[in-house]
């Protein structure tokens, strides 16, 4: 397998973790893994082997996003990069380290770009950039969820998410007060709704 | 019915106008920095169809990028469109009502804005017409909506409802108190913004204001014009005890500065926008708590503060005018109305 960085040389270097419920894979080849291991050295008080170390553990609180996005924030908080050895990181190994979703697939507007204007080119990007948004939504709006009206077209679905919502809370409330009679009756409704989409 | 700004109702309490904004965007095109000249075309045709289905005899269109400089002036300054859709270079359109209290802008920063004003304390019922002009709209397009997020908007601050929801008010007691800055940081916390008169970053010109939600997602579009309402209702109480305070501290001194606004609005000969304000929100305020013993004037106060602004006083004068001449017009006009 070829390095993901610089696609030239073999990759020596496999870094696996768990993000979020998804298996997330980094191959590398040893120089590259070397300006990776640099930017880790300088900036962190541990090295990569006990990176990977870490790593795979069932209860590790690590993930590998968590490793870039440290790397990132150490990275960012020098004011500018740290000068890697070799010129072999590309844009895409940072993409990587940096942790920012490629271009939107269906406009082509980049997260960069999106950050800088905030505003988006299409409806896509809120599929391209969908963690970056619901983040910016829950800080800026409190809330990532619509409760005002809908288009008559849509509107089935939405009557149908909003009931299920509602009978998802009464349900907590059914078991939070053990009538567990009525939660199992809530529960074959919420079933049936369900089944019903 | 007649524009807003010449409903008496724009002059009777501390609230000058309710507002509504609601941002749609159609499916099938990109948003507007991704928008090509010739989807940009077809955007504005589909809308305006739509938009004239919706309401053939209520709305007519205007090539707003084909009027003047003063024309244009005109109607930012009456808040019909912003300067934003002004500076756009794609194919754009306005619709626009008689009473040019609902306009249409197609292809600002979204695709379709609908905007409905009301004088006095009438979210509810401007929240409403918006409403129906959306309704009607529907029918003909499919908007860009997400079941989880709502209605989708090129800037994700307007992601959900799309709505936007403003009183413009007139503060004056409590922004001679102080009482206005130690308010902030209490509205900013429930998700109300407070802006002066022509938007953001905009110095607050006669103590008038907006006051707006910021948050679109996770409250309905009436918990959201209840919770303006609620706050604004608070930032108005507070108004009403600065002016008492004022009254029963200050009387006389506050009774000579109205009456002195009055007479500089009379009897001056130059005066500039920012001072012309300054003394049309004093009278304002005059009428308000009762001091002013003078016949109300025949336009309504905001009227006034609007027709005085550079736009106006050159569309009426017919000709572009420079900064010492428009202040000599502005004088005028306002001896006319006042002496």
């Amino acid at each position: 397998m070829l390095c993901d960085n610089c696609k030239k040389n073999p990759s020596t270097v496999h870094l696996k973790g768990i993000t979020n419920g998804m298996k997330a894979e980094l191959h590398l080849c040893q120089e590259c893994s070397n300006g990776m291991a640099n930017i880790v050295n300088m900036e962190m008080p541990f090295n990569l082997e006990n990176i990977l170390g870490n790593l795979g553990g069932a209860d590790s609180p690590i993930s590998l996003e968590n490793i870039f996005k440290g790397i990132l924030d150490s990275v960012q908080s020098m004011g500018q990069g740290p000068q890697l050895p070799n010129a072999q990181i590309n844009s895409q190994f940072k993409q990587i380290l940096r942790n920012i979703p490629g271009p939107c697939g269906v406009c082509g507007l980049s997260y960069d770009q999106f950050k800088t204007t905030g505003k988006l080119g299409c409806e896509g990007c809120y599929q391209s950039f969908p963690k970056e948004i619901v983040a910016l939504f829950k800080n800026v709006q409190n809330s990532s969820r619509h409760e005002g009206k809908y288009p008559k077209r849509s509107g089935a679905q939405i009557l149908q998410r909003r009931e299920v919502d509602k009978l998802r809370t009464n349900l907590q409330q059914a078991v939070d007060e053990e009538n567990y009679e009525e939660a199992a009756r809530i529960r074959d409704q919420i079933r049936s709704l369900e089944v019903s989409s | 019915m007649t524009p807003w700004y010449q409903d008496s109702q724009s002059d009777q309490s501390q609230i000058l106008s309710s507002r509504v904004r609601l941002a749609r965007n159609i499916k099938k095109y990109r948003f507007g920095q991704k928008l090509t000249p010739e989807d940009a075309s077809l955007m504005v045709q589909e809308a305006q169809d739509a938009v004239s289905r919706a309401g053939a005899r209520m709305f007519h269109q205007m090539d707003i990028t084909a009027l003047g400089e003063t024309e244009q002036k005109v109607f930012i300054e009456k808040h019909i469109v912003s300067p934003e859709f002004l500076k756009g270079t794609l194919p754009q359109s306005l619709l626009i009502s008689d009473d040019q209290n609902i306009s249409v802008m197609l292809n600002e920063e979204d695709h379709i804005r609908i905007q409905s004003v009301q004088p006095g304390d009438m979210l509810a019922q401007a929240l409403e017409k918006a409403n129906q002009i959306d309704d009607l709209i529907e029918e003909s397009v499919e908007f860009a909506f997400h079941p989880e997020f709502g209605y989708l908007t090129a800037c994700p601050t307007n992601t959900g409802t799309g709505l936007r929801a403003s009183f413009m008010i007139h503060l004056p007691c409590l922004e001679r108190s102080d009482g206005l800055k130690k308010l902030l940081p209490t509205i900013n916390r429930v998700g109300i913004t407070l802006r002066g008169l022509y938007g953001e970053g905009t110095a607050p010109m006669g103590s008038i204001y907006q006051i707006s939600n910021q948050t679109t997602l996770g409250k309905s579009e009436e918990e959201i014009i209840q919770g303006l309402q609620n706050v604004t209702n608070t930032v108005i109480e507070k108004e009403k005890s600065a002016m008492d305070k004022l009254m029963s501290a200050h009387r006389d001194d506050t009774e000579n500065t109205i009456y002195r606004a009055y007479g500089t609005l009379a009897y001056s000969r130059k005066m500039t926008a920012k001072e012309a304000m300054d003394m049309l929100s004093l009278v304002r305020l005059g009428y308000m708590a009762d001091l002013l013993d003078k016949p109300k004037p025949i336009k309504q106060i905001y009227q006034i503060m609007m027709e005085i602004q550079p736009g106006h006083l050159m569309r009426l004068a017919g000709r572009e005018m420079n900064e010492a001449e428009r202040d000599s017009a502005r004088a005028k006009y306002l001896r006319e109305i006042f002496s």
